[in-house]
């Protein structure tokens, strides 16, 4: 196995937007798209009701991760088949709206780039509001001693 | 009806006493018009056979099944079964298919139905087309590939809870040469199949996770309660880490990675269809996941074990009518394996809390018995005993040996289980060991009663057949096939043999039971199909094979060794077991990805129209 193939490749081109930058706030404010077969809001309601039925327990970023198959291969503070969710936060704390979005759609499209060679599966099942809820989740994960 | 009254039809000569017939059919006084056509090839001008054309209704259709698919006879004429009145079809989508044909005209696919005068006639013309990728059964990507132990295994393991490749997996295998590409390692192939293998590495894992899918809502078999190294447990895992290393290996180097182009895959059999055929496919919430129905003597209806909202279906196939019935307990079950008995009541094997239970529907009563067995406290799959599959006869109808015992497979323990269910008594036995095999990865599956109810045979996915003596209750006749095949739902005739689907390597064995000598292995005519489960059929004496993979169901009879192919209406048509309908001869099935959603939820009975 050649291992410097696997090592962070850094491709994502990040730009800071400073201090203080709440990325939470500003993904709130995408507007919304059409998904699917559903009209979106329909669907999000269809997603919605299921997740809040299975996983009552959970916020809902998170039951939507779980839904989807994500906790397969990541979670909060190790790592799996792919990286944590801290250390995505950890990575994307200084990153801009559009990286953010671009998040959102990586989670839809998968694809291999920041973490390695090993491509992330595509999850055409989602809509990008749902992607959205996740990567918000995502982004206030913090490192756990 | 015969094909010269569909002609008659479609030139608007209403023979009267037809009109008759159906208006005292339906109860109506509204005058009775056929939707009807004929397809054509576009360059010869003659009539195209075995066409599939389907009648999308939508979910609000007034009665009976909301998608409607008859086929062109051999003339390529059609003509639907709904002489009512035309709202209930006119506004609705009509589309065509056949496997090596595309459609020219009417040119945008599917056709919106509009009213004229008189019957509805809408015609079709196609011509042959070689690239069949955007309408080709998933197992027609495998068709090229050489067949070898390794590639059933494959298909063994991936097709066990979804078509393999989906539509998801071909984007990935996209992804993974995009990553290589990205890298600059397109000409490095050592790079490049480092990357393919870690790739589907990585998926090996996710999948091993992903199986927890499966278990219901409120379930206590939870990924989110274990630890990764729980999740990649040898003793916990349906595929061990050598498996996997097997799979990624295969994956990395023999899956095509270009799935814009297919050509050359034909079904290699005659269709078994005609212009009389009608499938009708009963779409059922998003939310529910009926793996399998079944039907059970005196009853119309169509029973189905929802394993995600712990509820059985009662579907009316008359109506469409769906009702639903929870089981009655505080711990989720997952019904997954519905077996109906000659008294009219419905036996289900649960995934989870190893519950067997009873449901009898006249006055409503269920009766739940639990056979758990070293259960290991851990919400992982493999700690549980899983009750999978429950003995069932020629008929496949609930089967007990002299002493009035069901027997069950363990498949979390590999074990056969006894239970008598009139004095709750429950036994159990170690089914034949393999070594260097966990429990759950030799895969204890399906098991039927031999008809003098001497042998339990049984399945194991890892590749034995064999025969659980219930007098003795020793294992015994233990036949061996290449780790791979995996065998899984089994079969017996009247005539005491066995039939034996090889989910893997797609074959078909005939054992004799009473010589206990295997007979003949068929190929399937497309090896990828895997086969799910065999149902003999006793008034047409073929045997039916259940295919995950392939959108068809297959027809064998044994009499001319000879294959006939039904093809479903619909991509991910994953089937698993088929009932035929005592009453009317019609196969009764449903489609079963895993998980919930990531395919079609449909209830689907085929009138052969033979």
């Amino acid at each position: 196995m050649k291992k410097h193939l696997f090592g962070k490749l850094g491709i994502a081109i990040l730009v800071s937007v400073g201090v203080g930058f709440v990325a939470v706030n500003l993904l709130k404010s995408k507007p919304p798209e059409v998904a699917g077969d559903l009209p979106r809001a329909e669907k999000i309601d269809q997603n919605k009701s299921e997740v809040v039925s299975k996983f009552s327990g959970l916020e809902m970023g998170e039951a939507y991760l779980v839904k989807a198959g994500c906790l397969a291969c990541h979670e909060t503070n190790v790592m799996r088949v792919g990286p944590s969710y801290a250390s995505i936060a950890e990575f994307y704390s200084d990153a801009d709206p559009e990286t953010l979005e671009n998040l959102a759609q990586k989670i839809l499209d998968g694809g291999a780039g920041q973490w390695g060679v090993v491509p992330m599966i595509s999850n055409p099942q989602l809509d990008v509001e749902t992607a959205r809820d996740m990567v918000r989740w995502i982004l206030q994960q913090e490192e756990q001693e | 009806m015969s094909i010269v009254n569909r002609m008659f039809g479609l030139f608007k000569i209403v023979v009267t006493s037809h009109v008759l017939l159906f208006c005292a059919l339906v109860g109506t006084s509204v005058s009775a018009n056929e939707l009807t056509g004929r397809v054509t090839n576009a360059r010869s001008g003659e009539g195209v056979f075995g066409v599939s054309v389907t009648l999308n209704r939508g979910q609000n259709a007034l009665a009976g099944a909301d998608i409607i698919t008859v086929f062109t006879g051999g003339d390529g004429y059609y003509s639907f079964p709904l002489p009512t009145n035309k709202s209930s079809y006119v506004g609705n989508v009509l589309q065509i298919e056949k496997l090596g044909y595309q459609q020219v005209s009417p040119k945008n696919g599917p056709m919106t139905i509009s009213d004229n005068e008189g019957d509805v006639v809408v015609d079709f013309k196609v011509k042959p087309e070689e690239n069949i990728a955007n309408n080709a059964p998933a197992s027609a990507w495998l068709s090229k590939i050489p067949e070898t132990d390794a590639k059933s295994f494959v298909r063994l393991q991936c097709t066990g809870c979804h078509q393999f490749p989906t539509p998801r997996v071909k984007t990935y295998s996209g992804l993974i040469e995009k990553s290589i590409a990205h890298l600059g390692a397109t000409d490095d192939k050592e790079a490049s199949l480092d990357v393919r293998k870690e790739s589907w590495s990585a998926i090996v894992k996710y999948m091993r996770a992903r199986m927890y899918d499966i278990f219901p809502d409120g379930t206590n078999i939870d990924l989110t309660k274990l630890t990764w190294h729980q999740v990649q447990d040898n003793n916990l895992t349906l595929f061990n880490s050598d498996d996997g290393e097997l799979m990624s290996d295969f994956l990395a180097t023999q899956m095509p990675t270009d799935f814009d182009t297919l050509t050359g895959y034909k079904y290699n059999a005659p269709l078994g269809v005609s212009a009389k055929t009608v499938i009708r496919e009963y779409t059922l919430p998003d939310v529910s996941f009926v793996r399998e129905v079944a039907m059970t003597t005196g009853s119309p209806y169509i029973w189905g074990a929802d394993l995600q909202k712990n509820r059985l279906l009662r579907l009316d196939p008359k109506t469409g009518e769906k009702k639903w019935f929870n089981v009655p307990s505080d711990m989720p079950t997952g019904p997954h394996t519905i077996v109906g008995d000659y008294t009219g009541n419905l036996w289900i094997a649960m995934m989870e809390g190893d519950v067997l239970a009873k449901y009898t529907p006249k006055g409503d009563k269920w009766k739940l018995w639990t056979v758990r067995e070293g259960y290991e406290g851990v919400a992982a799959i493999g700690a549980e005993a899983m009750v999978h599959d429950l003995s069932f006869d020629k008929n496949y109808k609930l089967a007990r040996d002299k002493k009035g015992y069901i027997w069950l497979t363990l498949i979390g323990k590999n074990k056969m289980a006894g239970l008598n269910p009139d004095t709750g008594e429950i036994k159990s036995y170690p089914a034949q060991q393999i070594e260097g095999r966990t429990p759950i990865s030799v895969s204890l599956y399906g098991t039927l009663l031999s008809n003098d109810k001497k042998c339990a045979w049984y399945a194991q996915l890892v590749g034995v057949v064999g025969c659980f003596n219930t007098e003795t209750l020793e294992n015994e006749s233990i036949i061996e096939f290449p780790e791979g095949a995996g065998p899984r739902r089994l079969a017996i005739d009247e005539s005491d043999f066995l039939w034996i689907p090889l989910f893997g390597a797609g074959q078909l064995v005939k054992y004799d039971t009473k010589a206990r000598k295997l007979v003949a292995t068929y190929d399937l005519p497309d090896r990828s199909a895997a086969p799910y489960a065999v149902t003999w059929d006793p008034k047409r004496n073929i045997i039916w094979c259940a295919n995950s993979n392939a959108d068809a169901i297959y027809g064998f009879d044994p009499v001319t060794e000879s294959f006939q192919i039904i093809p479903l209406p619909r991509r991910m048509g994953y089937l698993r077991r088929i009932e035929v309908d005592e009453t009317n001869g019609n196969l009764v099935t449903t489609y079963a990805n895993i998980p919930t959603g990531s395919g079609p939820s449909k209830v689907i009975t085929v009138e052969l129209g033979d």
